[in-house]
């Protein structure tokens, strides 16, 4: 070959590599592109070492460069550059939450549509479902109390609720139950006893301290807590200060039931033990079958256990200490004390990423208490929502685009991604092609083993500003897609959870309002944004369009479409083949005039965070209607 | 500067600061390459332990060519 043409040959090679490092910056980063450039520089060298005269100081040159190069990324990746900032949640003035108006808490008092409330028809042979709510006190049968493996599972929270405080606060729990072996129940007792008879602290925290007889500072009793929650079977104990705001303001297992800060106003301090679903558990099952739902219980009751046991050894010593576990057991949102206790940090999905416990597959519950301790220090970002702006994995997966793709948005005073709790709830209740699902949690790069190499990874995604383009995805394909750990394991490739079906209401389907369920009135406020979509209209699976390695999103398959192209609402193991035309909601539906009657007779209340303060029945606490960080609002607290 | 390495008589290594330098990285590289494959079957997915191997070998590409097939030729060495 002339030299011309070998000449020509590396020329246009080199001009390949800059087309491929043009193709990786158009295409978002894209990882195939990546490889291309790689790949055509190696053959470049390749073909200029073979053909043409390389000389000492050339290859002197190229070591050089290539070394530097890597060394330059290395630093760039290890190298323990500041954390981003801890991102400032609130924004705005915070209104206290209702649980009847979250996702569950709507679903299940039927605010969702008469189809829903009544998923657990399909679940259920109907041989079963008399004798199940007979058992049940006459409750409808659902997505948790269907399997054997789940009932177990969630079924014995309903024994730990009733452990979870000494009284009713605020309605929950509904029927208390004395703890056994003790007189002490947890009201301030003027006499308090220590740990033990001796006081002498646990051998770890007496290290840590450097004495060995309890002297009960904040400091030492925190650690104390830390050291039992984990001995209990905690993975993490995570303390931070109560925001009262956290508290909700309506209760849902009592239907409505108004919670006062004046009856909490000892809750100082929030406990947050962790369970782990397990990374294998949640990784091979997205809500194919009843595992998904059964491992949530699992998680949850063993939480609420390790809670319950702790919270009692604190109200035995002679402090206030209540719990909140799940299911659906809490006196406040669970959240935000993993992001203030400084664990993790609001990823998209809403949820707090705690990338000690696998990101977002743990289960926690929270003891709050008047046992004074040091909270955890002031939280640092986890780079979590930096990381989650280069990628979108949950939200790709995401069955029914419950997770937004876009940008922040404020809700409630609060700036970070918000879920659309309506459809994620029809989805995990009302899932036809399995129960329950959790593909948001399978898929986030966060759920790995907790082990040196994927901690590595965390600690990069905290500190290095081009580790999220490199792992993130939000643009092109990243490392986490193309790696696929997905592979090889029973829950198969990224977004084959898909075909998805789901529960619907009937075409035309609208909820009457105002409705009373319980003492809670629902008003046309509350109706569901999701509520036309959840009669079948534009209710497309996935990122409709969005291609990736063969798979189509959103693309429904012919056969679930009906003949107007409506994702048909089948069921797949009812005699009928149907949930029934005519399903009965419940609650009951009122006039404005009665609405008013009640409300200002205090027979019924209502609330949710987006309506007018004039519109909520208890009226607003002080701290709802002003602006106030985490840090004041939890001060201001501390000291009522 | 020339990085000596003797262990005993009449094996030795001799290489240039620049040679170990490049040596160093693309074998901590690959051995970083390795640990993630190892990773990769140890939780269970051997397709996610090829792939980072893979990635490793494919970015390192260029780093092999240029240890192995860009250097003077023989004839021409110093
Ligand atoms: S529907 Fe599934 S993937 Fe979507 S947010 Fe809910 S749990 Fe996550
Ligand atoms: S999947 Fe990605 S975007 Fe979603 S929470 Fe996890 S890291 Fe964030």
């Amino acid at each position: 070959m002339s030299e011309k043409k070998r000449k020509n040959i590396l020329i246009l090679l080199w001009a390949a590599a800059g087309i491929a490092l043009l193709w990786f910056f158009l295409s978002g980063l894209n990882i195939y592109a990546l490889f291309m450039i790689f790949l055509i520089i190696a053959v470049a060298l390749l073909w200029q070492g073979l053909h043409f005269e390389i000389t000492e100081i050339k290859r002197r040159k190229a070591l050089m460069g290539m070394s530097g190069f890597w060394t330059l990324i290395a630093i760039l990746m290890f190298f323990p550059f500041p954390a981003p900032d801890a991102p400032q949640y609130v924004v705005g003035e915070v209104h206290r939450f209702s649980e009847p108006n979250h996702g569950w808490g709507r679903m299940y008092m039927g605010q969702l549509g008469p189809n829903l409330v009544n998923h657990g028809y399909v679940y259920t042979h109907k041989d079963f479902i008399e004798p199940m709510a007979k058992a049940r006190g006459g409750s409808k049968p659902s997505f948790t109390t269907t399997y054997p493996l789940a009932r177990a599972t969630f079924g014995i929270t309903t024994i730990t609720d009733s452990l979870r405080g000494p009284n009713t606060v605020g309605g929950e729990p509904v029927k208390p139950m004395k703890y056994p072996w003790t007189s002490f129940e947890g009201s301030h007792r003027a006499e308090k006893i220590g740990w033990n008879n001796g006081d002498l602290l646990l051998g770890d925290v007496a290290g840590k301290v450097g004495y060995e007889k309890a002297k009960y500072t904040p400091e030492e009793n925190a650690l104390m807590v830390k050291e039992i929650g984990k001995w209990l079977g905690s993975v993490e104990v995570g303390i931070c200060r109560v925001d009262p705001r956290w508290f909700y303001s309506h209760d849902f297992i009592s239907k409505g039931t108004p919670l006062s800060l004046d009856d909490v106003k000892d809750l100082k301090y929030g406990i947050q033990v962790f369970t782990d679903q397990n990374w294998r558990r949640v990784l091979n099952d997205p809500g194919h079958s009843w595992w998904s739902a059964s491992k949530s219980g699992a998680a949850y009751s063993t939480s609420a256990w390790i809670a319950v046991r702790l919270a009692q050894v604190l109200r035995d010593m002679g402090y206030e200490a209540r719990v909140g576990h799940g299911g659906i057991n809490y006196e406040t949102i669970e959240t935000p004390f993993s992001v203030y206790n400084g664990m993790g940090e609001y990823g998209r999905l809403s949820d707090a990423v705690v990338p000690s416990v696998g990101g977002l597959r743990f289960k926690s519950a929270t003891i709050l208490t008047s046992f004074p301790m040091e909270p955890d220090p002031v939280r640092e970002s986890y780079g979590v929502t930096r990381f989650c702006e280069h990628c979108d994995r949950c939200s790709r997966a995401c069955p029914v685009n419950a997770i937004p793709m876009g940008e922040q948005t404020v809700e409630n005073g609060i700036k970070m991604w918000h879920v659309d709790k309506d459809k994620c709830v029809r989805f995990r209740a009302g899932n036809l092609n399995g129960n329950c699902c959790n593909e948001c949690l399978k898929v986030c790069p966060y759920n790995k083993p907790v082990n040196a190499f994927h901690q590595l990874g965390a600690y990069m995604t905290k500190h290095s500003f081009l580790a999220p383009w490199l792992f993130g995805n939000v643009n092109g394909v990243g490392l986490e897609d193309w790696l696929e750990y997905q592979y090889a394991t029973e829950s198969g490739e990224f977004g084959t959870n898909r075909p998805a079906r789901w529960i619907q209401e009937n075409p035309g389907y609208k909820i009457e309002l105002p409705r009373l369920v319980g003492n809670y009135i629902f008003t046309e406020e509350d109706r569901s944004t999701a509520e036309e979509w959840s009669t079948g209209i534009g209710a497309q699976m996935g990122k409709v369009g969005l291609k990736y390695k063969g798979i189509e999103w959103g693309k429904i398959p012919d056969r679930l479409l009906d003949k107007d192209g409506r994702n048909r609402n089948v069921h797949w193991d009812y005699d009928e083949g149907e949930l029934g035309p005519d399903m009965q909601n419940i609650g009951k539906t009122l006039t404005p005039e009665e609405v008013v009657k009640l409300l200002t007779e205090g027979k019924a209340f209502t609330g949710g965070w987006y309506k007018k303060h004039e519109n909520v029945y208890p009226p607003r606490s002080a701290y709802e209607k002003q602006f106030m960080t985490y840090e004041e609002a939890a001060e201001k607290w501390s000291k009522e | 500067m020339v990085l000596k390495i003797k262990r005993k008589e009449g094996v030795s290594l001799s290489l240039k600061w620049h040679e170990a330098y490049a040596w160093g990285v693309t074998l901590s590289m690959l051995l970083f390459g390795i640990w993630g494959f190892y990773d990769g079957i140890e939780v269970g997915s051997i397709t996610a332990g090829l792939k980072f191997i893979l990635f490793f070998l494919i970015i390192l590409s260029p780093n092999f060519v240029i240890l192995f097939f860009y250097k003077p030729k023989a004839d021409s060495a110093e």
